[in-house]
């Protein structure tokens, strides 16, 4: 028989980490709570037939966030045959409030007591078997991330859940609300579960709306409750659900004091707590926080010695996939007698391996990157950044949690924007969803890599500046955003835990990166590969002066490509008539070239960015698979492919700085990729509302596109006093209005209502 | 081996890569754009396949 055991606990309190060494998954862990937004399950390790499920944190089972109703729906409405409560030793008392309420479900339950090595280490001292005895069921020390005492709890699970035991369930309630609740439970007898009565009549006590809904109670029923639980508030003088908290916490109390010791004086800083008057101090947080990112995208994507991310990137493009597999495929090729100049050739050489390879080669870069980003991670000190930036956050009116999916969003959008659930408020979750996906992806890192290599010879402060553009622009968009009617209201309250630092896993931070750059990798290998097909076609075949075939040979033959016809095709793609090549006569260039003036007002008006541009839409690694593809082609004389980088100067003959700046900035933050667009729309669950994320995001990156091209550049030198720079001052200007003035004020109903009502 | 033989060898490997690569990524953005992508991941992966992980409906 199939044995279920559910992993309940607090957020951030190890419940993943525990499911991955329970079921060997390698589900990501992130040492701040709010990582596990969605339910997921795995098989126990050499049990088949025991399924685990690891649940979002969860602080009670009374849910205000979206990811909590799904931990409070599983273990009240599916009941599972045990739970593992997974409690965090260092913060025993806050997080026993959680195990008081699943003792009252009347599931067998074992608690997991994690991070006991770094209780020993504060010093403090847990007596488990008086624990056990005071909560009536079993507790098993744990550290979870040693991958200490996991067996044993599971063993313990299955056990319990095989024997169906329950143990005695101490009285946590006394007094009057204790009677009270024994009266509501004989109003819904016969009509709760049994085996749910006490944990429903302590719910209905404090009015819990769920519950209510879910029982049906007939008028009168209703009516003697509701008498019950007001004769009990007057009593004691406090609203119903704050008399069972403070019911709960008196009852925390007296098991804590039997039971834990404290080796730390009340009052005394920890070794984090002193870390944390550093990097959360007022002043210096920020800055701290903007040179500990400047340095990371330094190291990883700069042009600095110390910038290994970059070298072995360009060991990547020259070598690699400027001469290795070239070379390999020209071997291949050459033996199964596929001659250059060939369609066949063509295809797979400035085709495939020109785009995969064009894409693969920021790989270092990323895996450098999304190490160091895990390892601020894994240390806890991403946690501390939440914080520091919520003093900046709820200056426009948002909370620091707003910040949590942006985190998350650096390495993929897509749970970047699941992870908006734990926004409380509809209204701050919409706008997160909107704004999260302005963070720099690592999909989006080639561009960024691109642009900074290419252009601006490997600058940190280019690629850096991609990251603080993207906060940039989630804060601009706050404050503007904040002011309609639709966003409006007081932010939420921000409660965050900060984990206490610790040295990092270097099996979690190496599995991590290899996560993110494997599926970076994956992606190059089915969407890149068959996009580069397709663009490859597109841009070798074309109509050369009525004859249609490879452009490339139509423009060998001179009775063809006629003075006249090549000074039509310059004047059509608005080039000089010495620039115009074969590939400009492609059906890729035809249809580029319409669209093109549509960016040509941001610098990059030529009908290859453009394209790009378009296909990155399907996925943002593609802008920089279609370069390759583009620039590959060469009609100079010079042999192809024996140094990656001519790739690289060829796209930077084909822009001015800010042309290209302007580019990296557009793709950075236009409307996301279709993986992250119908993650918007699961999210927002409203055609309008997700139309409205994608045009936000699509015009703030062209009004910023421009503004940085027409402005920039006037200041620059780089193009002389115009229409552009002028209508680029008036969009500044209007930008700065939208910040400044005054917006909607909301009333009192606009500040409530919370995620969880608004998709109910 | 003949220049014919060669170039048949060559566009069968490209046929069997463009017939599996194509429907893989046609699945996948099919089920991107209905909110499937990287559901249920939680992590911070880029671009995971439509296999990932299974998905929860709609809170």
């Amino acid at each position: 028989m199939e044995i279920k055991i559910a992993l309940a606990g607090n957020p951030n309190s190890g419940k993943t980490t525990l499911f991955n060494n329970l079921t060997g998954s390698r589900q990501y862990v992130g040492n701040w709570p709010g990582v596990t937004v969605e339910k997921k399950e795995g098989k126990l390790k050499g049990h088949d037939d025991v399924i685990i499920q690891d649940l979002p944190g969860i602080y009670s089972l009374s849910p205000y966030t979206l990811e909590e109703v799904v931990s409070r729906t599983y273990l009240v409405n599916e009941k599972p045959d045990a739970i593992i409560n997974i409690v965090d030793g260092t913060n025993i008392e806050r997080n026993l409030y959680l195990t008081t309420q699943l003792l009252e479900l009347n599931i067998p339950m074992v608690i997991a007591l994690n991070m006991m090595d770094l209780v020993r280490k504060n010093g403090d001292k847990v007596d488990t078997a008086k624990l056990s005895s005071e909560l009536g069921c079993e507790v098993i020390e744990l550290s979870a991330l040693k991958n200490e005492g996991a067996d044993d709890v599971a063993n313990k699970a299955i056990q319990l859940a095989q024997n169906k035991t329950i143990g005695n369930r101490p009285s946590i309630l006394s007094g009057e609300v204790e009677n009270a609740v024994k009266q509501i439970e004989g109003e819904l007898s016969g009509i709760a579960d049994d085996k749910f009565l006490s944990w429903s009549a302590i719910k209905v006590f404090e009015r819990d709306s769920k519950e209510l809904e879910k029982l049906h109670l007939a008028s009168d029923k209703k009516k003697n409750i509701e008498d019950i639980i007001e004769a009990c508030e007057k009593s004691m003088d406090d609203d119903s659900e704050s008399i069972i908290t403070n019911q709960r916490y008196t009852y925390i109390t007296g098991v804590t004091d039997t039971a834990v010791k404290k080796g730390r004086a009340k009052g005394e800083l920890s070794i984090s707590d002193k870390i944390d008057k550093i990097v959360t101090n007022r002043i210096l947080g920020l800055p701290i926080f903007a040179l500990v990112m400047f340095l990371i995208y330094a190291i990883a994507m700069g042009g600095w010695s110390v910038s290994i991310g970059t070298a072995a990137t360009d060991f990547t493009n020259d070598v690699i996939f400027g001469e290795w597999v070239p070379g390999f495929f020209d071997t291949i090729l050459g033996a199964l007698h596929v001659e250059e100049g060939t369609v066949l050739y063509g295809l797979i050489q400035d085709g495939i391996v020109a785009g995969v390879g064009a894409v693969i080669g920021f790989v270092p870069q990323m895996l450098v990157l999304f190490l160091l980003l895990a390892i601020l991670e894994d240390i806890g000190y991403m946690a501390r950044v939440a914080f520091v930036m919520d003093r900046i956050f709820r200056q426009f009116g948002l909370s620091g949690k707003s910040f949590v999916p942006c985190l998350v969003a650096t390495g993929c959008g897509v749970p970047g924007v699941m992870a908006s659930r734990t926004i409380e408020n509809d209204r701050d979750r919409k706008l997160t969803v909107m704004t999260t996906t302005f963070m720099p992806c690592g999909a989006k890192l080639p561009i960024i890599g691109l642009i900074a290599g290419a252009i601006f010879g490997g600058s940190p402060w280019i690629a850096a500046s991609a990251y603080f553009i993207g906060i940039g622009s989630i804060i601009l968009s706050g404050i503007i955003l904040k002011k309609f009617k639709a966003f409006a209201g007081e932010p939420a309250p921000f409660v965050m835990e900060l984990p206490p630092y610790h040295v990092p896993s270097v099996v979690g931070v190496l599995r991590a990166t290899w996560e993110r750059g494997w599926s970076f990798i994956k992606r190059a290998g089915s969407v890149i590969v068959i996009s580069s097909i397709i663009i490859w076609f597109l841009s070798a075949f074309g109509t050369v002066n009525g004859h249609f075939g490879l452009v490339d040979n139509l423009f060998e033959d001179e009775t063809i490509v006629t003075d006249e016809y090549v000074q039509k095709l310059a004047d059509r793609m608005d080039v000089e008539i010495d620039d115009v090549n074969a590939m400009d006569a492609s059906l890729l260039a035809s249809v580029g070239n319409v669209i093109s003036p549509v960016f040509k007002p941001l610098g990059f008006g030529n009908w290859k960015p453009t394209v790009a541009t378009i296909t990155g839409l399907v996925a943002k690694e593609e802008v920089v698979g279609t370069f390759g593809v583009l620039y590959n082609y060469d009609d100079s004389d010079e042999e192809l492919g024996e140094e990656g980088e001519q790739i690289w100067d060829r796209v930077a003959a084909d822009y001015t700085t800010m042309g290209a700046f302007s580019f990296m900035v557009f793709n950075l933050l236009c409307a996301p990729c279709f993986a992250a667009i119908g993650a918007i729309k699961r999210e927002m669950n409203n055609a309008k509302w997700t139309w409205a994320a994608i045009g936000y995001m699509t015009g703030w990156a062209y009004v910023l596109a421009f503004i940085f091209y027409n402005v920039g550049g006037l200041l620059t030198g780089e193009h002389g006093f115009g229409l552009g720079p002028i209508l680029g001052i008036v969009l500044l200007a209007g930008l700065i209005y939208l910040l400044v003035r005054k917006g909607y004020q909301p009333d009192e109903s606009a500040k409530s209502l919370t995620s969880v009502d608004a998709n109910a | 081996m003949s220049v014919i033989l060669g170039h048949a060898i060559v566009i069968l490997i490209l046929a069997v890569i463009v017939f599996f690569c194509g429907r893989s990524v046609i699945r996948e953005i099919r089920h991107e754009l209905n909110g499937g992508g990287c559901s249920g991941c939680g992590g911070n992966c880029s671009g995971c396949t439509a296999s990932c992980h299974k998905t929860d409906p709609k809170v």
